[in-house]
């Protein structure tokens, strides 16, 4: 016996277990810099556009989330966590970013599951070493009332999750050395210098056994081509501030389509899920009635009264009113659907066209930096008086993705 | 007077009036032969203007920008600015250069033709020390400097060319959401929002099991929180916050604001603020004007004659 409870305490623990490994806590507060942060303390973010995982068919089908809902929030989420980590103080310019960039640190969440009820994301961050600072997962229930008071930049209804994830970022910031600060802003700066002058910078950093770049050697303040290398990057950034600031229209054309499907869809959920468990309970019920009800009037004490039919009759009834509450579901299932196709339709346009304007810019700008890295390589050549290599620059490509080490 | 007088007066006359000819027909011929007609001089005296106005307009900018109390977001709303300017500066600098040769660039802030742009003659932020070109005299470049030189030129006035691209891009982005852009930039310097998480907490305990803990929250509850005080990274550049003040009785007619008015300053992007702000704060007539071409130039607005 007492083996029999052990096993069905742990059987209600268990599941409890693996959901904490990654629900957020209820109104979790911004963690913000007591004071300003000196420039050498702040470390420039970039936030990639969220990957997401393929919707299942019970996503598409039962919950009626679609492709295009999903490539709004992969766009709508990095901004929104970016408002998010610049209200805190801790960071430098936060910046979402189309790819992987050799920012000082770089965020990259996955969108694993999200509806108007329930968000559950997976990010990590790294800096620009390649270290890894974390890799979690996230994950958050709504209550209607998460609903109030939401407010473009400031508050999402799943701000609790954005609250959580700026937190962590600033926790591990704070672990952070003096010595950790300047390589991370030196070695961000010298991968960008290597990939805009390979022949220059090659030799200034080195990948060690655990995939982490390491500085050799630093180039004089005083070096032309740095100097020249910092002015292109200044343009580099400023074009990522173009884009943004496309990505901000684009959140704020988002803001308000996207609240309200959320919001119509968590209400039709609730409704749904609340009429289905109704539904099945009468259902059982009603079984249990006719099964009774037979039962009994096989029984020869009952068998002269009443009962047994009524209860037959009562659970055909009750099983009847389950199905009618079954219907009840399809309607709010075909409700949910039409919100979201509608939602689909108004989303749409709007990826097309933020994703339209990044790809001309980053296209403008790639064929630029091509010329540009043309221009170093011959400058390079005029100054050292080695001759111009061809375009290939035979050095190793230096990956923008996050080395695998912790 | 006798016939030898008149005579001799009539031949002196002639001559006064051959000299006079002569005298006019050389003036004509070099004037004719001068590149600089009066159009032309009359253009490069406003491009000569517009330099000095634009340059005082940097001077501003750069004693702001040095201010140490700086926001990084007012930082990198002055450099946006001081590109500008200096985009604007060096555009003129070459069109004058091209239209009247060196001498028109004396005494203007001008790259320096002596020397082969070493940035130590020049003073500027430090990310910004190559956006004054060196500039060269045509002919072919001798030794390894000129022609290092002149390949930084090229590099130099290809990324001018791009910062004039992402000018583009910046007033195409004003020109379609200003109010937005706007709001939202202002926005981030408020409060974090009467409704923040607090009301979260209304909820009556439908939800099941979600109420769990999770990675964070020791430091959440130990720290200050954005509900609690003003976040010490603001966003507004110092140099909006009084943009536009003082202006909205003035008539703007002779600055070429059409109807005489200026647009709201919610209207303006960074660059456009920035430089309504340097053309109120200017003094010397003159220059008021210029710069208020500028803007209006930057607003993509002809002025009305």
């Amino acid at each position: 016996m007492s083996r029999l409870v052990v096993l069905f305490v742990a059987l209600l623990i268990l599941p409890g277990c693996a959901t904490m490994q990654s629900e957020v806590a209820d109104q979790v507060s911004p963690v913000v810099a007591a004071q300003e942060l000196d420039s050498s303390e702040l470390l420039d973010v970039a936030i990639v556009i969220f990957d997401s995982e393929e919707l299942t068919d019970e996503e598409i089908s039962e919950l009626g989330l679609s492709e295009e809902i999903r490539q709004a929030e992969e766009r709508y989420m990095p901004i929104h966590l970016k408002y998010t980590m610049q209200r805190t103080g801790f960071w430098g310019v936060v910046r979402v970013v189309p790819a992987p960039s050799k920012a000082h640190l770089q965020v990259r969440g996955t969108i694993i599951h999200s509806d108007g009820e329930q968000l559950t994301l997976e990010v990590e961050a790294y800096d620009s070493r390649h270290i890894k600072w974390f890799k979690k997962s996230y994950s958050e229930e709504l209550r209607l009332s998460d609903y109030s008071g939401i407010a473009p930049e400031k508050k999402d209804p799943f701000q609790d999750i954005y609250n959580t994830i700026a937190n962590d970022l600033a926790e591990h910031r704070e672990k952070l050395t003096e010595e950790d600060f300047r390589q991370i802003q030196q070695v961000s700066e010298l991968r960008a210098a290597h990939d805009m002058a390979p022949d220059t910078f090659d030799g200034h950093l080195e990948v060690d056994n655990e995939g982490n770049y390491r500085i050799v050697r630093l180039p004089a303040e005083s070096d032309p081509m740095l100097q020249r290398v910092r002015a292109i990057q200044l343009r580099d950034d400023m074009l990522l501030d173009t884009i943004n600031s496309y990505y901000e229209v684009y959140y704020n054309d988002l803001w308000q389509p996207y609240s309200e499907w959320r919001k119509l869809y968590n209400e039709e959920l609730v409704a749904m899920k609340e009429v289905k468990k109704q539904a099945l309970t009468r259902q059982l019920l009603g079984l249990a009635a006719i099964v009774g009800g037979v039962a009994m009037s096989t029984n020869s004490n009952v068998s002269g009264s009443g009962l047994p039919g009524l209860m037959v009759v009562g659970g055909a009834a009750a099983i009847y009113s389950g199905f009618q509450k079954s219907q009840e579901t399809k309607i709010h299932r075909d409700v949910i659907e039409e919100l979201s196709i509608s939602f689909s339709s108004e989303a749409e346009p709007l990826v097309v066209e933020v994703v339209g304007e990044t790809v001309r810019l980053t296209g403008t700008a790639e064929e630029q930096y091509r010329q540009w890295r043309k221009m170093l390589r011959e400058i390079y050549a005029s100054e050292t008086g080695f001759p111009v290599t061809p375009d290939n620059p035979g050095v190793e490509e230096i990956s923008n993705e996050p080395a695998e080490v912790m | 007077m006798c016939q030898s007088q008149k005579s001799l007066l009539h031949l002196s006359t002639s001559a006064r009036t051959i000299s006079a000819f002569v005298y006019v027909f050389i003036f004509m011929v070099l004037f004719a032969a001068s590149p600089l007609h009066a159009s032309d001089q009359g253009q490069i005296e406003s491009m000569q203007k517009s330099v000095i106005a634009l340059d005082r307009a940097r001077q501003t900018a750069f004693s702001e920008f040095e201010d140490t109390s700086l926001s990084q977001s007012e930082i990198a709303d002055y450099k946006d600015f001081i590109v500008y300017l200096n985009t604007r500066i060096v555009n003129y600098c070459m069109e004058l250069a091209e239209q009247g040769g060196a001498a028109t660039q004396e005494g203007l802030p001008c790259p320096d033709t002596s020397k082969t742009g070493n940035p130590e003659n020049v003073q500027t932020p430090v990310e910004e020390t190559f956006i004054y070109l060196p500039v060269f005299e045509p002919g072919q470049p001798h030794t390894q400097a000129e022609k290092t030189a002149s390949m930084d030129k090229q590099l130099f006035i290809a990324l001018g060319d791009f910062d004039e691209l992402l000018l583009k891009e910046e007033q195409k982005l004003s020109a379609r959401v200003p109010s937005q852009r706007e709001s939202g930039a202002a926005s981030r310097n408020g409060p974090y929002g009467s409704g923040g998480a607090g009301e979260s907490g209304e909820g009556t305990g439908e939800r099941n099991g979600t109420d769990t803990t999770s990675v964070g929250t020791e430091e959440a509850s130990s720290n200050p929180t954005l509900g609690e005080q003003t976040v010490p990274a603001g966003t507004t550049s110092g140099a909006q916050s009084n943009v536009g003040a003082g202006s909205a009785d003035i008539d703007h007619s002779a600055y070429g604001a059409p109807g005489g008015k200026l647009p709201p300053p919610q209207d303006d992007d960074i660059v456009a603020r920035q430089l309504r702000e340097a053309a109120e704060k200017e003094t010397d007539p003159e220059l008021k004007n210029k710069l208020w071409e500028e803007y209006w130039k930057y607003k993509g607005v002809k002025k009305e004659e």
